[in-house]
This record gives C-alpha cells, structure tokens and sequence, in this order.
C-alpha cells in the first residue's frame, strides 16, 4: 500500500490485491475491543457523577462500534476499490483517514487484548497455540497499515 | 491620609471552590504505536507536533503523561475522545 496523492484533504493510495485481500481480512475483526473496555477512571467509581459518565462513555462506545461496523461493510464494497493495472485505488478524504485509524487501531488493541495483553519488554509474549495466529496477523498487519496511513498524514 | 485597605481576598483558586478539577491523564500500553499516540494528541488537543510528541514521550518513559486539568465536563469529553481512538485514558479528581 503506497501513497500516490494527496492534497491535504484527499489521499490516494494503491494496493495489490494481495494487500486489499489483507486489509479486508482485518476489517472483518472489527470491532473487536469490547464498548466497556475503557474505564474512566483507574480507581473505584464511587462518585455518583464518575457512575453516570462511565454508563455514558460505554453507550458511547457501543454506538460508535455500532456505526463503525457498518462504515466498515460499506467501505468494503467493490465501488470504493477501482482497480488501477494490477493494483487497487483507495481514496479517502481526511475525516475518512481518521475514522480509518480508529478503526485499524480497534482490531489492533484488540487483538493485543485477546493475546491475553503481551509486553514483550516485560517477558511477556503472547501464547504460541493454534487460536492465538489470526490475532497475532491482524495486530501486526493492522499497525502496519496504521503506519502507512500516518505516514501519508505527515508528508 | 489612610488609603483604603484593599478587598482582601482570602480565596484560593476560585476553580477549586466549584469543583476539583480533574486531571486528563494517558497511560502506556505496549501495544499503541508511538506516532499514533502522536497523531491522536495532536487532533484531541489540537496541540503542535513538538508537545504532543513531548507527551508521547512521557508516557512511554515514564509510564503516563498528565495532559490537561479541566472542570469534570471538559475532562469528561477528552477521556471519551482519546479511549474513541483506543488510548488508555483516565480522568482523576485533582486532589
């Protein structure tokens, strides 16, 4: 996958079909981070204020995941994938690269959470048995793409 | 000739009269890409490269970075933005 445009507010890439098949593949795990995952705070909730807004971040979540995977089937379809040669064109406007990253982000965390949350840096590393590998190809592929597309912000 | 002794004001912070204040703070996970978490402060806090990168840094160095100290609605909506990108964010009273 590799920039071929952009203008600040569209960014074109190509893919090979070998890296839509990939993407594809990933998108289908979202969402994969479960909507009360996050907490609002670290300690105990024990304010009535802090009950209410952490009910609210999980409605939050939950319609946001919701939206997403919606996005996620519509983005998927043919129309939005014309093909250029042997390759594929993906445009997406600058709202759609960060819905994009929030999506590619959900499957990594994600898949890092079902891995039973390695830290290689701490001794940690993910368990090697047969269910764990489609985790371990959608979090490290879904960084890399995550990578590409950060990189085409910043140029 | 006495000058009027002015107004004292024995108050503190007002801020801290209404409530608190609340700490934003993100904590480090081994799984969220650096630039990432660049890019995510960057767009939440609308802050130039060089502090997002800055606070990027203290999280991954020091295990969190404290972000902003806002009234509990402002704090409120930051931790919703930075978890809707996936970070590990809290918000905690400013004691």
């Amino acid at each position: 996958m590799k920039l071929v445009e952009a203008n600040g507010q569209t960014f074109i890439f190509e893919l090979s079909e070998r890296e839509r098949e990939l993407l594809g593949a990933i998108l289908k795990f979202y969402p994969l981070l479960n909507a009360d995952y996050h907490r609002l705070t670290k300690g105990k909730a024990n304010a009535k204020k802090i009950e209410e807004s952490q009910a609210l971040l999980v409605e939050a979540m939950a319609e946001q995941k919701a939206a997403g995977k919606r996005a996620v089937a519509e983005f998927l379809s043919e129309a939005n994938w014309p093909p250029a040669g042997n390759a594929f064109r993906l445009t997406l406007s600058a709202e759609k690269m960060e819905w994009f990253l929030q999506v590619l982000n959900d499957v990594r965390v994600g898949s890092w959470v079902k891995l039973g949350k390695p830290d290689p840096q701490r001794g940690t590393e993910p368990e090697a048995k047969i269910e764990n590998l489609p985790y371990l190809g959608a979090m490290e592929l879904s960084g890399w793409f995550q990578s590409v597309l950060l990189s085409a912000l910043e140029s | 000739m006495v000058l009027p002794k002015p107004d004292q004001d024995t108050k503190t912070d007002p801020r801290d009269e209404l409530e608190p204040g609340y700490l934003v703070i993100c904590w480090d996970d081994p799984v969220n890409l650096m630039d990432y978490v660049t890019h995510v402060f960057q767009m939440v806090f609308q802050w130039p490269r060089e502090k997002a990168e800055h606070h990027m840094l203290q999280v991954h160095k020091n295990g969190k970075s404290l972000l902003t100290r806002e009234s509990f609605e402002k704090a409120e909506h930051y931790v919703h933005q930075l978890q809707g990108y996936g970070l590990h964010a809290t918000m905690e009273a400013d004691k």
